[in-house]
């Protein structure tokens, strides 16, 4: 194993991307994605690596939305940097997630699509929730909130990308509070229930609870 | 940077200055980053030491040369090698050096230093890890590096007509920085008061490099002479700067980081700018103006160089400068700008920028705060508008991009080269587009053939559809629409010059750069590679403390 510093990460992804036959410009892009994924721990150069491994094998595929469904014309699977790169220049338009619910179907290596959602989210000061499978990304200023099923990052297709923008205010104070199961919080209780002290006739006659109201 | 609305009419618009036949023609000035180094060491009262010293007699072994700020400590960490003459390569594909060298965050111990021993003199080939800010490699200038232990030895001083003629002991084939081979990432470092500036881990590299390079001539000197031997004199110690040794690799650094360059050139046209907005000419400023050209004049004096195109520019500097000299600064209202417009109409490029310099290095207090707006946060500029419309992107497009779509790219001569990474070695390369392999590989560096393109592709396109719509359809501008919406909030990033055309010199590229890092005395070796002197007549560490350099 290497470590690679970010610097490293970018040029490999730029060149990897370039010698794969993307466009200069989505190599540039394609760096940018893995170099955000890095930043958080991600391994984004192994996505990287088996989405252009397989690239260079298939034709390429041409991207196209109607009622702000994404989707290959030639039933063939997306590029999730040309994905990425169209949903964040779109964003803020009416095709784009910011209107409403975005989908995209057959999309290969859905986590790298993560990066350009995060960014376009940011810039439109939205959160953005990010979901395939059993998977749902929060996505906030520029990075990522909050991760379930965190195994589907490693999806190599997600046959349904579903993309959420809410306004921060709604997001933070309605329906992104977290969905905690009632064994965890049973399990939490009972650690936090280790504070407290039992109750006793003088502790209740000191707290003055000794008679009810009513006498 | 927002520049101030009063100097906003004193600006070089960026069609004056952003042309290759100026910016190769640029002169090092007191915002140059190895300048800026120095003023903030000094400032901050930095000390410096020598912790390792473990040479022996024939000059091969480590040493470890420290710089101490307020905050941290950074360590030149040296290795002295045994190099066969037939070895010394100033090439990029070269595989051993006189010296190798890492840049060391803080203090490294004896662990430290052995991993770096097996690491730094393999360069390329070794590994460094995130402690590590700087990767670098000098040769000696084998003449007057054996000049020098020579006289010293026998307890005389080296000619100073020699030390003139090659100006420094050891000059620098490469110095990585910024994440290479395994480094620091400048994300990493970035946040530091002293590293903020552009390339100062380098300069600091290549400023300890210089101290080495004399300690180990000293120190052979004494191995040969033994009590007889004598040290360097410090007036002809300071006359040796460190050479560098610039090819072709450091000019598309440039074109891939657009936003590095404006950041560079708009910190100058603001500084000089502001200067020429002074209403009056101080008389500090007068005398500092008159000591600065005579710097000028001795340094144009002392600028070596065999090859025919700069041959011909160092005649035109020393008779522009005996111009200053002899028009002066005019009386009267707003001096500073007379005296540019005079320059304007009657002097060459050369003599132009070197006023420029001129100009500024009497106004510190004026300009040098420019030197903290010459870093770029380049990720927060990536993201493309995609909801601009057609109609308006273009319009921007044909204002800021006009003198690329003048050119002709059908004609041979305009596209006669282009640009590529050769397999050996990963260097940046030029070949000819008719003759040689490899065009299906060009790297974007033709920005004005890349941006005609762009801009015939768009004139067919509906005006009013938002950028988004034309980039599905259109990925292959996508590296080119970034760059034209970048450029409306940078608007010095882009040379406004054809890079692919027949008689393009890419050493003018190189000067651009290297003068933004300070160098002086620019001998071009051939239309591609080019010498330089670095730090020549600066203070050495043990002088700066007891000098004022601004």
């Amino acid at each position: 194993m290497t470590a690679l510093s970010l610097g490293e990460v970018e040029a490999l992804a730029l060149k990897a991307a370039r010698g794969a036959g993307l466009d200069w410009g989505l190599a540039e892009e394609a760096a940018f994605a893995t170099r955000w994924l890095v930043e958080l721990g991600i391994d984004g150069l192994a996505l990287l690596a088996a989405h252009l491994g397989g690239l260079a094998a298939e034709p390429k595929a041409t991207l196209a939305v109607s009622a702000r469904q994404w989707h290959s014309p030639d039933a063939l699977t997306l590029c999730p940097i040309v994905l990425g790169a169209a949903l964040s220049d779109h964003f803020d338009l009416p095709e784009g997630a910011a209107f409403g619910v975005t989908q995209a179907t057959d999309v290969a290596y859905p986590t790298l699509v993560l990066p350009f959602l995060a960014n376009a989210g940011a810039r439109s000061g939205v959160i953005v929730t990010v979901e395939w499978g059993e998977t749902q990304v929060l996505l906030s200023d520029g990075s990522l909130l909050a991760l379930a099923g965190a195994e589907g990052l490693l999806a190599t297709c997600a046959p349904d990308i579903r993309v959420t923008a809410k306004p921060k205010w709604l997001a933070a104070t309605g329906n992104q509070r977290p969905a905690v199961s009632a064994s965890t919080v049973d399990t939490l209780n009972r650690l936090a229930f280790r504070t407290y002290v039992p109750a006793s006739d003088q502790s209740r006659r000191d707290a003055g609870t000794v008679e009810t109201d009513s006498q | 940077m927002i520049p101030d609305a009063d100097t906003m009419a004193f600006r070089r618009p960026p069609d004056q200055v952003m042309h290759l036949a100026r910016l190769g023609s640029a002169h090092p000035t007191r915002l140059s980053f190895l300048r800026v180094l120095l003023r903030r060491m000094q400032a901050a009262h930095w000390t410096f030491d020598r912790p390792v010293w473990e040479i022996d007699a024939k000059g091969t072994g480590r040493a470890v040369y420290r710089a101490n700020g307020p905050d941290r400590s950074y360590s030149l960490v040296a290795f002295a090698h045994d190099l066969p003459d037939d070895m010394r390569s100033d090439r990029v594909i070269a595989t051993a050096w006189d010296a190798t060298f890492a840049l060391f965050d803080g203090t490294p111990t004896a662990a430290d230093l052995d991993r770096l021993a097996a690491n730094v003199p393999l360069q390329e080939a070794g590994r460094i890890a995130p402690s590590e800010l700087v990767l670098s490699r000098a040769n000696r200038s084998v003449r007057l590096f054996a000049h020098v232990v020579e006289r010293l030895a026998t307890g005389q001083q080296p000619e100073r007509a020699e030390i003139e003629a090659v100006g420094y002991l050891m000059r620098t084939t490469a110095v990585y920085g910024s994440g290479k081979f395994g480094a620091a990432d400048r994300a990493a470092i970035a946040d530091r008061l002293e590293l903020r500036a552009p390339f100062q881990a380098e300069m600091l590299s290549v400023w300890l490099t210089r101290r080495f390079s004399v300690d180990l001539a000293e120190h052979m000197a004494v191995a040969q002479g033994g009590a007889s031997a004598v040290p360097l004199d410090k007036a002809l110690r300071r006359r040796l700067g460190v050479g560098n040794s610039t090819g072709l690799g450091l000019a598309p650094f440039l074109i891939r980081h657009p936003i590095l360059l404006n950041n560079w050139i708009m910190a100058r046209e603001e500084a000089f700018a502001r200067v020429r907005a002074q209403p009056q000419a101080e008389a500090q400023a007068l005398a500092g103006f008159q000591a600065a050209l005579e710097d000028a004049m001795a340094n144009a004096q002392s600028w070596v160089s065999d090859h025919p195109v700069q041959l011909a520019k160092l005649v035109d500097l020393r008779a522009d400068l005996a111009r200053i000299a002899a028009a002066g600064v005019p009386a009267g209202a707003h001096p500073w700008d007379r005296l540019w417009h005079w320059a304007e109409a009657s002097l060459s490029f050369e003599g132009q920028e070197a006023l420029v310099s001129i100009m500024l290095e009497p106004h510190g207090g004026l300009v040098d705060d420019l030197a903290d707006g010459m870093d770029a946060e380049e990720a927060k500029a990536f993201a493309l508008d995609g909801a601009q419309t057609v109609a308006s992107f273009r319009t921007g497009l044909i204002r800021r991009y006009g003198w690329a779509l003048e050119t002709d790219y059908d004609a041979p001569p305009n596209v006669a080269r282009f640009w590529y990474v050769s397999a050996e070695k990963l260097e940046p390369r030029m070949g000819e587009r008719c003759q040689d392999a490899g065009v299906e590989l060009e790297l974007p560096i033709g920005i004005g053939r890349i941006t005609a393109a762009l801009d015939r592709t768009l004139a067919d396109w509906p005006q009013d559809q938002p950028l988004a719509h034309f980039l599905l359809a259109h990925p292959e501008h996508r590296f080119m629409a970034r760059r034209v919406q970048q450029s409306a909030r940078f608007p010095y990033m882009e040379i406004r010059d054809n890079l692919l055309a027949a008689d393009m010199l890419p050493i003018d590229i190189l000067r651009c750069k290297l003068a933004c890092f300070g160098a002086s005395h620019f001998d071009p070796r051939s239309d591609r590679w080019v010498r330089i002197s670095l730090f020549q007549g600066l203070p050495f560490p043990d002088d700066l403390l007891a000098e004022v350099t601004s």
